[in-house]
């Protein structure tokens, strides 16, 4: 069997950086945590905000690659810091905080599209079709040049990752989109390393063989 | 686009391509706007729920209105009841000529036989005596009071029954 491919060569190149932030922001985790405990809760909202500001952009990222809509992903992110200040009590400081948080992040995604399925089974079916999602509002529009360099390209992309069957589409964008290791995204989907190796491998096949055909339905 | 690319390179595009697509959906002032509103919603997290007092204006319902009456209301309740009452004892003490439920003992016309076959009837048509009856009729309606004789002018009267017939 070939060895399961390893981080992206970016991703390995940015990784001491990675490493750094997220000990420091299991450093501030655990700070606040005994701010909390303390009853020092102003101040510990405070340094929250920093932490909030750490990882929110990776958060953003990974709960769009899970939601595919920016309202949802946007509700997805804010519930889960919320989540992560109620029971930051509970943080357990030898584990990476970026691992509880995203494991928190995931898991409200999960729930939020089941609710959503659920939602589309009862709603009209001119709602249900995802071509007639209302467009984000909020989302600037890119401009006619942007639209031209990327979104034909961009759009492929987008298309094959969403052909990747869930599981291989949740490591992969654990260890791609989150810049996860195989040991951290293990962790977090509760799956052994061996396994998210093994669907990490498959996603890439998969995604070079939807790419190469031009099969992605774009 | 990918003949040539390794697997980590083909998987650094599609996550750059993944990436592109996010950031431009969450540009840094939503990220701003959103990490507003988490520090807000944190920041409720510790308090009560805040409820809002209504208008004392608008506080007092009709059933607060009847279970709290003042003395005047009292008395305006008590004044309509007895009025009521003495009202009801002095109908049943009428005499029978000025009750207005009296029976009215109508004898209805029978139709001459020249006038079958037609729809309209006028007051010639009637026979002599349910002219007198009916006279009678007009004479007691008019010597009833004022407020009856406004109830008669509604109601139809035997001849025009007679003629819409």
């Amino acid at each position: 069997m070939r060895t399961p491919p390893r981080r992206a060569a970016s991703a390995e190149a940015g990784r001491p950086a990675a490493a750094l932030a997220l000990s420091k922001d299991s450093e501030l985790a655990g700070a606040i945590k005994a701010l909390v405990l303390a009853g020092e809760r102003d101040a510990a909202r405070e340094r929250f905000a920093d932490l909030v500001a750490s990882q929110q952009r990776r958060a953003v990222r990974i709960a769009y690659q899970y939601l595919r809509d920016a309202h949802d992903a946007d509700e997805a992110v804010q519930d889960a810091f919320v989540k992560v200040f109620t029971h930051i009590t509970t943080y357990r400081e030898d584990l990476p905080f970026e691992v509880w948080f995203t494991r928190i992040l995931v898991n409200g995604c999960l729930d939020m599209r089941k609710s959503r399925a659920r939602r589309l089974r009862w709603s009209l079916p001119m709602s249900a079709t995802p071509d007639s999602r209302p467009s984000d509002p909020v989302a600037p529009q890119p401009s006619p040049e942007d639209r031209l360099v990327s979104s034909e390209q961009g759009r492929a992309i987008s298309a094959a990752v969403e052909q990747l069957p869930d599981r291989q589409r949740a490591v992969f964008t654990l260890c791609h989109v989150a810049e996860h290791s195989t040991a951290e995204v293990s962790q977090e989907l509760g799956l052994s390393e061996a396994t998210v190796r093994v669907h990490l491998f498959r996603a890439v096949r998969k995604l070079r063989k939807l790419l190469e055909r031009g099969d992605t339905g774009v | 686009m990918n003949e040539n690319l390794s697997d980590d390179q083909l998987a650094q595009r599609v996550t750059t391509a993944l990436n592109a697509e996010t950031d431009a959906l969450f540009p840094e002032d939503r990220l701003q706007r959103q990490r507003v509103r988490i520090l807000q919603r944190i920041e409720q997290l510790g308090r009560p729920g805040r409820v809002i007092a209504f208008p004392a204006s608008h506080g007092r319902t009709h059933s607060a209105l009847l279970l709290h009456s003042t003395p005047t209301t009292r008395w305006v309740a008590a004044a309509a009841v007895v009025a009521f009452i003495a009202g009801v004892v002095a109908g049943q003490r009428l005499p029978n000529e000025f009750r207005f439920n009296q029976p009215v003992h109508v004898v209805a016309s029978r139709p001459t036989p020249e006038a079958t076959g037609t729809t309209l009837r006028n007051a010639a048509a009637l026979t002599p005596s349910d002219d007198e009856f009916l006279g009678e009729v007009e004479l007691a309606t008019q010597s009833r009071p004022a407020v009856l004789r406004h109830l008669d002018e509604l109601t139809p009267r035997a001849w025009d029954v007679e003629v819409g017939r």
